[in-house]
């Protein structure tokens, strides 16, 4: 079938028709009229531009799609609606009357352990028994007494299972280049736990003031001379940074840098906190107070504030600078966290798995022939390397 | 032989010398036949036996002169020969046994030249005697010796026309039809005037000096005798000079010894490389860039061997203020002088310069090219090869130390949590952001080019291309330098 094909005018869209005594494509709305040449040209760039546009869109749609890095890290330490809603944020100070009046809602449906060695407090549901401490290994006692203890508002449920963690613990070890040959034969696991840690989730604003001063210089040439002129400026900056559910663990027992360096919790995943999320785990009281352990997170948030101020002034020198955070507030949570320890040695290490994410963190032995061999490896290689270049070089004057 | 026999005091033997003279002369000479002392006679009046022009110049130049004696009644005459010594005896002799000269007072100037022993003289006769004073002889011995290396035939002419025309000049008649002034091609002189003549000279017909030469050709004063620059600078024609000196320590850096064993080496290296070493000191460049001065030294005195004239110079400069070395290389020499070369080179010696050992400076540099000419590179630095495993060891120890820093940090999982990054909501809210101008300042320091370097020795100059003042473009150099 043959194919037709319809010009518009460039002008007014209407159809063009040939006329057959001149030849050219006529308008008869607008009287215009264009050779088949430029109708041809014009139809080409139409579509050049079309598919441009569709090409740039198509991109955009991509780019749109693929998220960063940052906006998923961004988007996992979101809350989800649910617990936003429901999330009640107290101030420390509020915290502080409340759990000194004994008023806040309390755990119900659940036991406790105190570890007669350490003084460790942990509760579980009825049905879970707990053999040994987390903290110190040593058999526990239940003690009824502990019932009733604070309720926390949200929990994290474990996501990663016991069962994974051998592999994971290969994998960890697998990227350790100095870890001792004979570790993976002569250590000793001791028994893995699940464990809720508690949590205090601290929202608030630091405020900040700073002045910076910097310059800016060019130089030319002026005669027999070089002159240099320098430009410099004031910088006053005074404004402030929100934060958001900042983590800082309330156990007393529980290594801080263990704690800090399990991060980051996809807060996505929280939910209102229910016993039952306790079966087969245990979950340690807090011990510590917001206002305990206030200082640790308003550290974290003021450093940060400094940091984005002085990111304001590039290449400026901070001359003056205040940061400090107003009213903090703080919510109650439950964290998953794996605990165990590993003997080789003689020596203990202690090891905290993110119970949500499955990260790994713990101090690993540094093998002293491991070590050797990382330094003689190199530099034996690199040694004969730079001798030989170096010394033709130098024969040969290059240097 | 008539030095000894003046001093003789044996009359006889003096009177037998002097007749076996006359008889060598009449022998040496056949073609030269008495004078009337009128002008006219029809002996030569360019005597050369050495046969450093054709005969045929000869011939028209003898021609061309007698027809001024007999206008100017003076005689001018040239007397070459390899048997002249002393030359200006010799040339009184042949003057005078010859009936050379015009009038009763046998008036009349004859240059006499030697080219075995490269000594010539003036000798005046008669009423010339007033006109060509001691020092205008001197001044016409000098211009002849520089002119002549370069070109004899330009040499007598020139030689010639300086006496007619000073001699027309004394009579008050006109000669520059006919022998006219030394004059620059136009255009080539400094500040655009064609003449070569100095307007500051009280006698314009006297032979410039090298050092008038130099001063017109490039514009500097200078009052050093340089006795090598030549008269024709602007149509200088290129020659080559194998008697020329290789080595030239005017600034006196090398003892008698190490001056010839400096020139023995030269002469050493020149015949097995085929090119020319030259090495020149001075106490000034004379105005001049050092670069600039080593090539026209160069050039002007007859160096380099070959179609090219292949060779390289290298001239230390002690003025001061200007202290510095350069190595300027001409013809096929130029292929390894690249500015990597010339950079190792002047690395390699620029220490000892500094520090006054100047023999030492100089011997290394001749041994380095003869290195790079022989070898197509520079010797071996034997003592960079501890030095390079000097290297190599601190470089290995640094990989190692930084392959080892690295995994440790693997193994580091534990740490405080120092920021709150990732909880921050978007970033800073500002409330008050300004940024004001504080003031301007401004610094003013001596302008240093990285190019030239400082002035205590750092950097390399590199230059090539046709080189030199004046005519010649059949040398090209190239080549560089430092300060020290």
């Amino acid at each position: 079938m043959a194919e037709t094909t319809a010009y518009s005018c460039p002008h007014c869209q209407a159809t063009l028709k040939l006329d057959p005594a001149t030849g050219m494509l006529g308008c008869e709305y607008c009287g215009s009229s264009f050779t088949v040449e430029e109708i041809e040209a014009r139809v080409d760039r139409s579509a050049e531009r079309a598919r441009a546009q569709a090409e740039v869109a198509k991109n955009e749609a991509k780019r749109k799609a693929k998220k960063t890095k940052k906006q998923q890290e961004q988007e996992n330490l979101m809350l989800p609606e649910e617990v936003l809603q429901a999330m009640v944020s107290r101030t420390v100070d509020d915290w502080e009357e409340l759990i000194a009046s004994g008023q806040a809602e309390q755990f119900q449906d659940v036991v406790g352990y105190t570890c007669p060695n350490c003084g460790a407090e942990v509760v579980t549901d009825q049905v879970t028994v707990a053999a040994s401490c987390q903290y110190c290994g040593s058999s526990v006692v239940v003690d009824q007494r502990l019932t009733g203890g604070l309720k926390p508002g949200f929990v994290i449920p474990f996501k990663v299972h016991a069962k994974e963690l051998p592999d994971r613990l290969t994998n960890f070890y697998k990227d350790k280049p100095l870890l001792p040959k004979n570790f993976f034969y002569e250590n000793q696991v001791g028994e893995v736990q699940g464990m809720y840690v508690p949590f205090w989730l601290y929202d608030g604003k630091v405020n900040g003031a700073a002045s910076y001063s910097s310059s800016t210089s060019r130089s030319w040439r002026s005669g027999n001379d070089l002159v240099t002129e320098t430009t410099h400026y004031k910088h006053e900056r005074v404004g402030h940074v929100t934060f958001s559910h900042v983590p800082v663990d309330a156990s007393e027992r529980m290594d801080d840098d263990l704690m800090d360096s399990i991060e980051p919790f996809h807060y996505k995943d929280m939910k209102p906190f229910a016993p039952g999320y306790l079966t087969g785990f245990v979950a340690e009281r807090f011990d510590q107070s917001p206002r305990q352990v206030l200082e640790r997170a308003k550290g974290r948030m003021e450093k940060t504030t400094a940091e984005l101020f002085d990111r304001s002034v590039p290449g400026g020198t901070r001359n003056q600078g205040s940061f400090g955070s107003g009213g903090m507030a703080a919510s109650y949570v439950l964290l998953p966290v794996y605990l165990f320890n590993c003997k080789y040695m003689g020596k203990m290490y202690r090891y905290a798995v993110n119970g949500q994410t499955g990260k790994i963190v713990g101090e690993v032995p540094i093998g002293k022939r491991e070590s050797l061999m990382a330094f003689l490896k190199p530099a034996l290689l690199w040694t004969a390397v730079g001798a030989v270049a170096l010394s033709l070089m130098f024969l040969m004057d290059f240097l | 032989m008539l030095t000894n026999i003046t001093n003789s005091r044996n009359r006889f033997a003096q009177l037998m010398a002097m007749l076996l003279l006359a008889a060598g002369l009449l022998a040496s000479a056949p073609a030269a036949a008495w004078a009337n002392n009128d002008g006219t006679d029809e002996y030569y009046r360019v005597n050369d036996f050495c046969e450093l022009i054709p005969d045929s110049d000869a011939d028209a130049l003898s021609t061309q002169v007698k027809a001024e004696v007999r206008l100017l009644k003076m005689d001018f005459g040239v007397y070459v020969s390899s048997k002249a010594d002393p030359i200006l005896d010799w040339t009184r002799g042949f003057y005078e046994k010859n009936n050379c000269g015009y009038g009763p007072g046998n008036d009349g100037v004859m240059l006499g030249y030697n080219p075995t022993t490269g000594k010539c003289a003036v000798y005046a006769c008669g009423s010339a005697k007033k006109l060509f004073t001691d020092e205008y002889r001197a001044k016409l011995e000098k211009a002849f010796l520089r002119d002549v290396k370069a070109n004899p035939q330009d040499a007598i002419y020139n030689f010639l026309r300086y006496s007619i025309r000073k001699v027309a000049k004394a009579q008050g008649q006109n000669v520059d039809d006919r022998w006219p002034a030394l004059t620059a091609p136009e255009g080539t002189e400094p500040g655009g005037t064609a003449s070569a003549t100095n307007p500051g000279s009280k006698d314009p017909d006297a032979p410039k000096t090298g050092t008038e030469i130099y001063n017109e050709v490039h514009g500097v004063k200078t009052t050093k005798d340089l006795d090598w620059y030549p008269a024709d600078a602007y149509a200088f024609k290129p020659f080559h000079d194998e008697k020329a000196p290789r080595v030239v320590d005017n600034a006196d850096l090398l003892t008698d010894q190490e001056e010839a064993d400096l020139k023995a080496r030269l002469k050493d290296m020149r015949q097995r490389l085929n090119m020319d070493f030259v090495f020149v000191s001075d106490v000034s460049s004379y105005g001049l860039s050092r670069e600039l001065f080593a090539q026209d030294y160069y050039k002007f005195n007859g160096y380099g061997v070959g179609e090219k004239y292949d060779g390289v110079i290298f001239f230390v400069c002690m003025e001061d203020g200007n202290r510095g070395f350069v190595t300027a290389a001409c013809g096929n020499a130029e292929g390894l002088m690249t500015e990597s070369n010339l950079n190792k080179l002047d690395d390699r010696v620029i220490d000892l310069f500094k520090e006054g050992r100047y023999a030492e400076g100089i011997s290394k540099r001749f041994t380095d090219l003869d290195s790079l000419y022989t070898d197509g590179h520079l010797p071996f630095n034997w003592g960079g090869l501890g030095l390079g495993c000097f290297g190599g060891l601190v470089f290995g120890c640094f990989m190692g130390f930084t392959n080892l820093g690295r995994k440790r940090h693997k193994m580091k999982t534990v740490a405080k949590a120092a920021h709150a990054r990732q909880y921050a909501n978007g970033g800073v809210e500002f409330t008050v952001s300004t940024d004001v101008n504080a003031g301007t300042t401004y610094t003013r320091v001596p302008y240093v080019d990285p190019d030239k370097g400082s002035g205590g020795g750092g950097g390399s100059s590199f230059f090539s291309g046709s080189g030199g003042s004046g005519g010649g473009g059949s040398h090209s150099f190239s080549g560089g330098g430092r300060g020290f």
